[in-house]
Parts: structure tokens; sequence; C-alpha cells
């Protein structure tokens, strides 16, 4: 199981925190996300970040997953 | 020549040992030279004091100090700067705030006011236009800040504006804050007990005057790409849904992701817990959102709690700082128990995140048993303690037992006490800031050079932070983008640590805001260079490489202040949690900082000698710092270029 953590505006968009889903790949992963979630993520894909393990990662397709990593989405900030 | 634009071109100086004033000319080649804001306050620093003054001394300057932008309606310009030599570090001490105060000054006539000497009796200094009054206040110390702000308000009326201490500046703690308006506050480096020296009690501001313009149609075509790029441009969603709509609190639940969320006195940058205090569940105790001066992003929130013990909470913020320095920090994850302690550093006038890390140094040391239940008054300081912490914040306002020592800050605290050295996290005397250097790599280097020791505001870099690869690009060539934009490698951290640091001694020279110059990163050189020129009438302002070298200038001067005061190299070092414990848990396990390379690649492009610390005599030349450099030769010898 690889764990997706949602933050900021598209968790309060997406009603949803976590979401535990199986797969190898990320863009396999990201794929099988409820629907109501992949809306949310497609209205701000132009800004979406992707991290897995506390590093962004750009080329979803090439990313393999290991069960227990983690993947974290949200939406540009910074600065603290 | 005077100047006409973008300036008041008036420097106003007070005397309070001799409750006099006197007004100077600001003149336009010192505008040239150091632009305004804290380059000027540099220059005048400088050559108001000596080496050595002791910063609670009546020799020691207090200057508030505007930038050409304050109040000429540039988005993100609202804001305004205090300087003085610091109480807490002994060295380079500066803050800015945010709200209405800073461009008030500049509509009452002023670009800086000087505070100088010492009152015998609480006074207030009152600016009313032209007119300046030193208002007898004894009824006001030992006031709190919002009580003080009423009482002046009420007073004077409440179209005036009111930065103020309250009983932490007034008992000299040396990480007191001066609180402006409420909740702005100029929270670092102690200039509320440079205040509290000085028997000032507040400052009270309101100006009718207006900023002139030299060419308003160019001008304005330059606040209309503002607006653009506020609301339609590449980084205006992600600054409205992130930054506008939970404002700094964003940064939690992002910063924890990466490994980067200061945790248990930053024994780790990872907690579980983190999402309680988090930038959404803030929001829940939002009753306000409101915004500075002509700003567009609008990050500032009221917050209020209404139930359970600390109902009746009502205070600005907290800010992603804070929730850090009082909260995780100390594992405590009662979001309502941090804006009630967030409240009562407001009210004191305490700085946030000095707080926290002197309160967090308390609990470890007593965890690890060097500090005891008797020593604390029978308080039992465990981690997690709501209560424990809210004491000892009372006991460092009143100096009551053991917060008479950690009232002078955590490095004063660790020597005097003779314990615990290496859980009191600082730099150069001021405690560190809400980030970790085993996770984000610069951050090491940018607390080790900041000249006001750990320092998140003059040099951090964001396109390391979550990587922003198409800026890493345009400002420091494709070829270095995997590099730059890898926060846990130390490579090219020199190159955009020093770039950073020369656009925020710009940007705190101006003055605009780390929101829109910081994250996101819309404004750069460029931007400033379309900016200056049609606003000030100063061609030079114009050219980019011109820009860079004001930059460059100020950021040598404020290093020489503290060179002039005997801190040089020897003082770039990180606390050994960061560079010899590898980080236990979270993204960034297993990591540490190594400064060293950071550092020689950073002294390569500032020009300065890696061994002595100091700038070659040949920098200071070419920066026309000639002056600076012949002052320090009294007490140093000044290494040159090699040639050949």
């Amino acid at each position: 199981m690889v764990r997706i953590r949602i933050h900021g505006i598209l968790k309060e968009e997406c009603g949803v925190e976590v979401i535990d889903i199986e797969g190898t790949y990320l863009n396999e992963i990201m794929s099988k996300l409820p629907k109501e979630v992949k809306n949310v993520l497609m209205k701000y894909s132009k800004y979406l970040i992707v991290l897995v393990n506390g590093r962004r990662v750009y080329d979803l397709e090439s990313i393999q997953l290991l069960p227990n990593d983690y993947v974290d989405l949200m939406i540009p900030v910074g600065g603290g | 020549m005077s100047l006409k634009w973008g300036y008041t071109g008036k420097i106003l100086y007070v005397d309070l040992s001799k409750s006099k004033y006197w007004v100077e000319e600001l003149k336009e080649s010192l505008a040239k030279t150091y632009v305004g804001g804290s380059g000027l306050a540099a220059y005048i620093l400088w050559n108001l004091v000596d080496g050595g003054v002791d910063p609670l001394s009546p020799e020691n300057p207090l200057i508030i100090a505007t930038g050409p932008a304050t109040g000429a309606l540039a988005p993100s310009a609202g804001r305004f700067a205090l300087v003085s030599k610091s109480p807490l570090t002994n060295i380079w001490g500066e803050s800015h705030a945010g709200g209405f105060f800073g461009p008030e000054v500049k509509y009452a006539g002023y670009d800086v006011v000087v505070v100088l000497g010492k009152s015998s009796t609480p006074v207030s200094l009152v600016i009313d236009d032209g007119n300046v009054e030193i208002y007898r206040s004894t009824g006001l110390w030992g006031l709190n800040t919002r009580d003080t702000t009423n009482e002046l308000r009420s007073r004077f009326g409440k179209d005036y504006h009111v930065m103020c201490i309250g009983p932490a500046g007034e008992e000299l703690v040396r990480f007191a804050s001066v609180i402006v308006d409420y909740y702005r506050a100029f929270g670092r480096t102690g200039l509320g007990a440079v205040m509290g020296s000085k028997r000032l009690k507040a400052v009270v501001v309101r100006g009718s005057k207006s900023v002139e313009v030299y060419d308003p149609d160019k001008y304005l075509e330059v606040l209309e790409d503002i607006l653009w790029r506020n609301s339609e441009g590449p980084w205006a969603l992600p600054a409205q849904m992130s930054l506008g709509r939970y404002g700094t609190p964003s940064l939690v639940t992002a910063m924890n992701a990466i490994g980067r969320l200061p945790t248990k006195n930053h024994w780790t940058g990872f907690w579980g817990r983190a999402d309680k205090l988090s930038g959404d569940e803030l929001l829940k105790y939002r009753v306000s959102r409101g915004s500075c001066f002509s700003c567009m992003i609008m990050c500032k929130h009221v917050t209020k709690v209404s139930n359970g013990r600390y109902e009746g909470t009502f205070s600005g913020g907290p800010e992603y700082e804070s929730i850090v320095a009082l909260g995780s920090n100390l594992l405590i994850d009662n979001i309502e128990a941090v804006i009630y302690m967030n409240q009562l550093c407001n009210l004191y006038g305490l700085d946030t995140i000095s707080t926290g890390k002197v309160l967090s140094y308390v609990f470890e040391c007593y965890e690890k048993g060097l500090i005891s239940k008797e020593e604390l008054g029978g308080l039992e300081a465990l981690w997690g303690s709501e209560e424990a912490a809210i004491t000892l914040i009372n006991m460092i306002v009143r100096r009551e037992g053991i917060g008479n020592i950690l009232a002078e800050g955590v490095r004063r605290a660790s020597e005097v006490l003779g314990r615990g050295y290496e859980y009191a996290l600082h730099v150069k005397g001021l405690e560190v800031s809400a980030q970790d250097p085993r996770g984000h790599k610069s951050v090491g280097l940018t607390w080790a050079i900041s000249v006001r020791g750990a320092d998140h505001l003059r040099s951090l870099t964001t396109v390391d932070e979550l990587g922003y690869r198409d800026i890493a690009a345009e400002r420091f060539g494709v070829d270095k983008v995997d590099d730059v934009c890898d926060r846990l490698s130390e490579k090219y951290k020199g190159l955009i640590v020093k770039d950073q640091e020369d656009l925020f001694a710009l940007v705190d020279s101006i003055i605009m805001c780390k929101y829109g110059t910081m994250w996101p990163p819309m404004y750069y050189f460029d931007f400033i260079a379309k900016l200056l020129p049609p606003l000030t009438g100063i061609k030079e302002f114009g050219d980019v490489k011109n820009l860079r070298l004001i930059a460059e200038r100020i950021v040598n001067l404020k290093r020489c202040f503290n060179l002039r005061e005997g801190v040089g190299k020897e003082s770039e070092v990180l606390p050994k949690r960061f560079t010899e414990e590898p980080m236990p848990t979270g993204p960034s396990k297993g990591q540490v900082c190594n400064l060293e390379p950071m550092l020689r690649e950073y002294y390569m492009y500032r020009g300065w000698d890696y061994e002595s610390g100091l700038p070659y005599e040949e920098t200071l030349e070419r920066l026309g710092l000639d002056y600076v450099a012949n002052e320090l030769k009294k007490k140093y010898v000044l290494p040159r270029l090699k040639h050949g």
C-alpha cells in the first residue's frame, strides 16, 4: 500500500486527507484515485507538486514505488 | 540635490535625553548609494555608533526607516524597518513589520526617524505631520501592548498608528519585540528592549501628506503589471490558494512533508501530529482576514478561541514561525494553546521565535536532567506541557526565578546556568528559526552568514525548498538546475544564497515584502529596475548591474558593522545538532548539514578571504566602502587579492 497525503486547498476541496492505494508505478496509483480527487487535481494540474518520500518528482510515469512509500500532493507554497 | 519623488527627503532626529528634535535633509547621493530602508539605516547606524557600544545604553540609536516604495501604492510595499545594535546578539539588529505604520511615517513627512539618547521618565514619541511631541507616558508603563495601543488611540484618535512595547521591553528582556497596531511585530533581535532602555513606550504617527511620483504614467504601467501578476499571472492562483487562504501556516504540513518541520527542539524535522497545527486547522479559528497597506495577497489572519480553557483569546496570527516555535518545537499539538501563547507573546511584546526556542531549551535540559524541578519553582517542564510553557513565558516577562536568566536569551542562559550548551540552539546569539539545515541544506549557510544570526528573512532560498526549476533555470542557468533544486545537496548553495541575500538587501531597502520576492518568486532585480526609476526619477536605479552593486554594498556594510564589533567568521557555525546529529526520522532521515563547502563557495562569490573571514580591500573599494575599510584597518589587517 502506498499512502497518499493531500494538503492545503487540495485537501479542502477533495474532502479527504489520506488515501491508501495499491500499485507499483506512481502514474498507476494516481489513476486509481477517486474520481472527485482526480477532478480537483485536474483543476490544479498546472500547479500540482508531487513529492515521493519528501522528494519532488516530475516524471510520474517512471517512478516506481515500494509498499509503505508515501506521496504528498500540494500546490506551491514556500518561504518559511 | 534634494529628493522630490518617492522620498520625503527628510530625516527626523529625536534626542530623548535632551527632549529636542531636529530635521536633516536626506541627500540624493545617499539615496543613490543606499536606496533607503535597511540600507540607509545601515549607513546611519555605522556613522552614529562606535564599535563596542552597549546596546541598552543611551548611545545606541533606534532607527525607524521606510523605503522609496513605502506608501507609494506598490503592492507588497507596506512594510518598514527597525534597526539598532541588538541587545540579544550585540551585533547588527534589524527587524521589519507590515501594516500601515510605515506608509504613515512617509505621509507625516519623514523617510527615517532616528531616536537618540534616553528619557528619564517613560515617554511616547508622537509625530503628527510636521509636529513632533515627546509625550509623558508614565501612566502607560506596565501596560500590555493592546491596552497601550487602546490608550494612545483613545488619547490621540483612531486614525493614529501605534508601535509600542509591552512589559517585556520594559523589563529589558533581550528578545522583546515591538508590536505595531496590535498585531504586527518587529519580532527579532530584541529591539523592544532597546525601546525599553530609552524609556520609550510607544511611537505614534499620523500623516496627511503624499508621496510624489516622478513619472505617474510609467509608474502606473508598473503597478498594472503588479496587478496582473497578482490576479492572473502564473503565481497568482497558488499565492491566493495557499498564502491568501491560509496565510503562512500553509507551510506547516508542506514543511513536514519534506522533513523540515522543527520538532522537539529541532531534534527532528517530521512530526506525525503536525496536521493538528495545519493551516486548514487554524482556519476554524479565523474571524477576519486582512492585508498590509496596498497588498493583494492578504495573508494576515485574526484568530479567536470561543470555547474551552483558552476562551476569549483574540489576536493576529499565529504565523508559521510562531506555530512551530510554540507548537511542534515543544510537542504541543493543541492549536488553541498555540493561539493563546502567541497572543500572550504579542501582549507582552516577546518574540515568539526566541521565546519558543528558550522554552524548548528548558524542556530538553529538564528531560536530560540538567535543570531540576526545584530550579523551575516546582514546574515540570515536560514535552507537550502547555501549562509549563505558559508559566515559563510569565516567569520570563516578569523576570521571576529562572525566568530572569531565560530573559537573557538562550545563549546567555546556557552560559549563566553552565549547562546544556548543545541544546541552546542559536547562531550568533539569535535563536534559530523554523527551518532545519539537515532537511534544507542552504538554510545552514543562510543561518551561518546572516548578519543578525539564525535568520530566515535575509537570504532564505525557496527555489530549492520544493524545487522551482523554471525560476532556478532563469536565474542560475539550465546546467545548474538539478543541483540548485536539490534541497539535500550542498552544491551551488553558496551561489543561490549570495544571490538571494543581495536581492533581499535591496528588497529591505526599497522596502517590499518577502511575499512576492522570496515566495512566490515574482519579483527579481529586473522588476525592481522597472519600479524605481518612474517612482524616484533616479535613472541609475534602472540599471540592474547598479542595483546589484548597491545590494552588495549594503550586505558588506552590515557585515563590516559586525566585524567592527569583533564578530566575524568564527561566529559562522551551526549548533552541533545540525552538523553532527543525523536527522533521526522522516523524509530527511540520516542527513546532516555540511557547512564548510557552502561557506567556501559563498565567500568566493562575495570576494571575501576564507581564512580570515574579512572582505578583500579591493572588494570594499569596488563597492565605494573606503570609509568602512579605513575604520576596519584600525582593528584588522585587511587582506588584498593576490594577482598573477
